[in-house]
């Protein structure tokens, strides 16, 4: 055979492989199609690797192909059924501006990413990586403040306690942002707190809490005709460090007499006002009044909480407002607590607690809804009753979830003389994974196994506005 | 995706994101017979996980999912059973020539493993979860029985006798993850009736095709180890709060 030759048959059979090997249409759409790199890690990088990457509350790591590819089946399983990103309002009512819900098109690139063999793709296609802050904050905090280490027993019952502290801001500052890294979140059921004012009769570094009468299984006994705990009575404090506990007859002088404005609950990400051009306003010399609610799980654990903040150069526009289940009867927020009639009885699926009705003597700007209860809530209603009686559902979260305290973000004119009814369900049948006893009645309380229904809202009024008489709860 | 690749995957997985620590240690039985094991340890403490191996291998065939449940919070023990791995000794230097003896004693040797378990101070003792992989399924089962400390369990491919059906039947609090290959006949029937005896609302079954036996179904079935940390995570909380409250 000539080179010629030669050279022809090589090049027929260079062709003739070509043509074999040649992709089809549907195979040419599959390989330029979904990829890991191209199409999902965008995806990931917006809406999973906030908690799906190391040393967050998330199983396993989103980070890269490698971390995420064991997972594919997992990961699409959970976004068709939407019980990832964890998101919980109904969509039929309200607009809220950090639905976590992953869009249909997102959904659906997941899965037929997954379909088609969760393949990798071309790592020259993939975004840059994501640059998380350090320490495990999701905010970049200007100050840090560690609480300092605290023994949570094997066993017990740990009642709620609180502490003071002088604010770590040596002048008057604007907090933007807020966020508090539980150290042991398996045994923080709560870790919340405000700022005021400095009083001569305020210790700092000593835990105070009250001593609460319960029966045996756990439940709060009744005082005064209520079962909400005691404000005065028996005093019990101990010093930072210290297991020496002291007892005292009377009230608590480690107590915040407005809202708490901050708090860490499970499953609650970071508190964020620099969107909105808002933020508290903490004066030099304030005290940080931290209440602690620790829960014991069955196995000792030294809790080091942080709280990192981020703070405002010039004062922001507006002033946050913040309504929780506020323990004092001041302004802004006068309550008036509903829940003292609470009583779920056994076996109880869909037992409607009762009403809390709140009034608003001003116009406010509500921007947050973060409803609180314990392992049998069920569902939350948020119903505006305008001035002329209408009225109209902001938020209906029908499948309430205590291991995912979210917080609801929106904007709503609220009018002068509106009012807001809000209204849980609680689930104490068996079929309640999370029911620790179905067959007792349950009542208000602080502790997990006791129940709460608490509205909690957000508003936001000029920096400059009386806070005084906004609204009040009944 | 071939075997080879799924293995090569899975090994670089373990060591990209594996935090806790892993040591190989030593469980002594009742009769002071050492069983080889390996723990997990979680770093910030949380629920014991117990892996029970089938009788067809050693306790290396959970070395992966072993790891991702350490990853995903969990203490994690794997132990050999008697004429396994490394509890190869005396009278048990091989399962097929003591087999009568070996699993006679392999209820006992369930309770040293959890006693064991239980006593690593990174361990709540009150929140346990087990699996079982064919012969060990009626080993979890029975564990089950024995300490309500375990709040769930997993089978793979097997089944239990009368007695740990009862118990299935009479355990509402239990919710069972089942999973066998169809071609498996008796043991994908087993493991149905199991969780079709459960009245537990959240048990379920998976049942594949051509996947094999027990763990070794991982190799073709590479999700259901996700699943199986996915269940844990679900029905075993790490954050404790899906826990009765520890007052007593």
């Amino acid at each position: 055979m000539s080179r010629v030759s030669t050279v022809s048959v090589l090049l027929l059979l260079v062709l003739a492989g070509a043509l074999l090997w040649a992709p089809t249409p549907a195979a040419s759409q599959d390989s330029a199609a979904i990829t890991f790199h191209k199409d999902v890690l965008p995806v990931l990088q917006k809406n999973c690797q906030s908690c799906h990457r190391p040393g967050q509350i998330g199983p396993f790591s989103m980070l890269t192909y490698k971390e995420t590819r064991p997972w594919a089946k997992a990961i699409k399983q959970a976004v068709v059924t939407k019980a990832m990103p964890p998101w919980f309002a109904d969509s039929q009512y309200g607009h809220f501006n950090n639905d976590r819900s992953l869009k249909e098109s997102e959904i659906a690139t997941i899965a037929a990413w997954v379909d088609r063999g969760a393949p990798e793709g071309d790592p020259a296609l993939a975004p840059p990586p994501t640059e998380w802050p350090a320490g495990g904050w999701q905010i970049k905090p200007d100050v840090a403040f560690d609480l300092p280490a605290y023994p949570v027993p094997a066993r017990g019952i740990v009642e709620w306690e609180r502490i003071a502290f002088p604010a770590p801001f040596k002048e008057d500052t604007w907090v933007t942002s807020v966020e508090i890294l539980p150290g042991v979140p398996a045994v923080v059921h709560h870790l919340c707190f405000g700022f005021q004012k400095h009083k001569e009769t305020t210790p700092y570094n000593e835990y105070q809490w009250m001593e609460v009468p319960r029966d045996d299984n756990g439940n709060m006994k009744t005082v005064d005709g209520t079962t909400t705990g005691p404000l005065k009575g028996i005093v019990l404090s101990r010093t930072i460090g210290s297991t020496e506990v002291k007892r005292r007859t009377g009230s608590p002088t480690v107590f915040h007499e407005g809202t708490n404005e901050f708090c860490y609950l499970p499953g609650l990400p970071y508190e964020d006002y620099r969107p909105v051009d808002a933020g508290v306003f903490v004066p030099a010399g304030s005290d940080m009044i931290v209440s602690l609610h620790y829960t014991a799980t069955g196995l000792e654990a030294v809790d080091r909480s942080r709280i990192g903040f981020t703070v405002a150069k010039a004062p922001p526009r507006k002033k946050f407002l913040p309504q929780d289940g506020a323990e004092g009867n001041n302004p802004p927020v006068a309550r008036q607590q509903a829940n003292a009639t609470l009583a779920i009885p056994p076996y109880a699926n869909n037992h409607p607690g009762p009403v809390a009705e709140i009034s608003f003597l001003k116009e406010v700007e509500l921007v947050w809804f973060r409803p609180h209860a314990h392992v049998r809530g069920k569902t939350v209603r948020y119903t505006l009753v305008h001035p002329d009686g209408r009225e109209e559902t902001l938020l209906y979260v029908p499948n309430y979830n205590f291991n995912w305290q979210l917080t609801y973000r929106t904007s709503v004119r609220i009018p002068k003389n509106a009012k807001m009814r809000v209204q849980f369900t609680y689930d104490n049948s068996t079929t309640n994974k999370y029911n620790p006893d179905p067959s007792k009645w349950v009542y208000y309380g602080g502790q997990s196994w006791e129940e709460m229904g608490t509205p909690n809202m957000g508003f936001l009024v000029d920096r400059e506005a009386d806070v005084n008489d906004v609204l009040i709860e009944r | 995706m071939n075997r080879l690749c799924v293995v090569c995957m899975l090994v670089v997985f373990a060591t990209v994101t594996s935090r806790g620590e892993q040591r190989d240690v030593r469980v002594t039985a009742a009769d002071g017979f050492s069983l080889g094991g390996t723990f997990h340890s979680a770093e910030k403490g949380g629920p014991g996980i117990l892996l029970l191996h089938q009788c067809n291998a050693d306790r290396h065939i959970y070395d992966q999912l072993a790891t991702m449940l350490n990853v995903a919070g969990y203490n994690v023990l794997t132990f050999d059973f008697r004429g396994f791995g490394g509890s190869r000794a005396g009278a048990f230097m091989d399962f097929g020539a003591a087999r009568q003896s070996v699993t006679e004693r392999m209820p006992g040797d369930v309770d040293a493993a959890l006693k064991f378990l239980t006593a690593q101070s990174t361990v709540n003792g009150r929140a346990l979860g087990v699996v079982g992989g064919s012969c060990g399924v009626n080993q979890a089962v029975h564990a089950s029985r024995r300490h309500p400390e375990i709040r769930t369990i997993v089978l793979l491919s097997g089944g239990t006798d009368a007695e740990g059906e009862a118990h299935i039947k009479r355990s509402p609090n239990l919710p069972v993850f089942a999973a066998a290959s169809e071609e498996d006949t008796d043991a994908a029937a087993s493991i149905r009736k199991i969780v079709g005896l459960s009245t537990n609302s959240y048990s379920r079954v998976e049942v594949f095709k051509g996947a094999g036996h027990a763990a070794s179904m991982f190799a073709k079935q590479p999700d259901l180890e996700a699943d199986i940390v996915i269940w844990f995570r679900s029905n075993l909380p790490v954050a404790g709060y899906g826990l009765p409250p520890a007052i007593r």
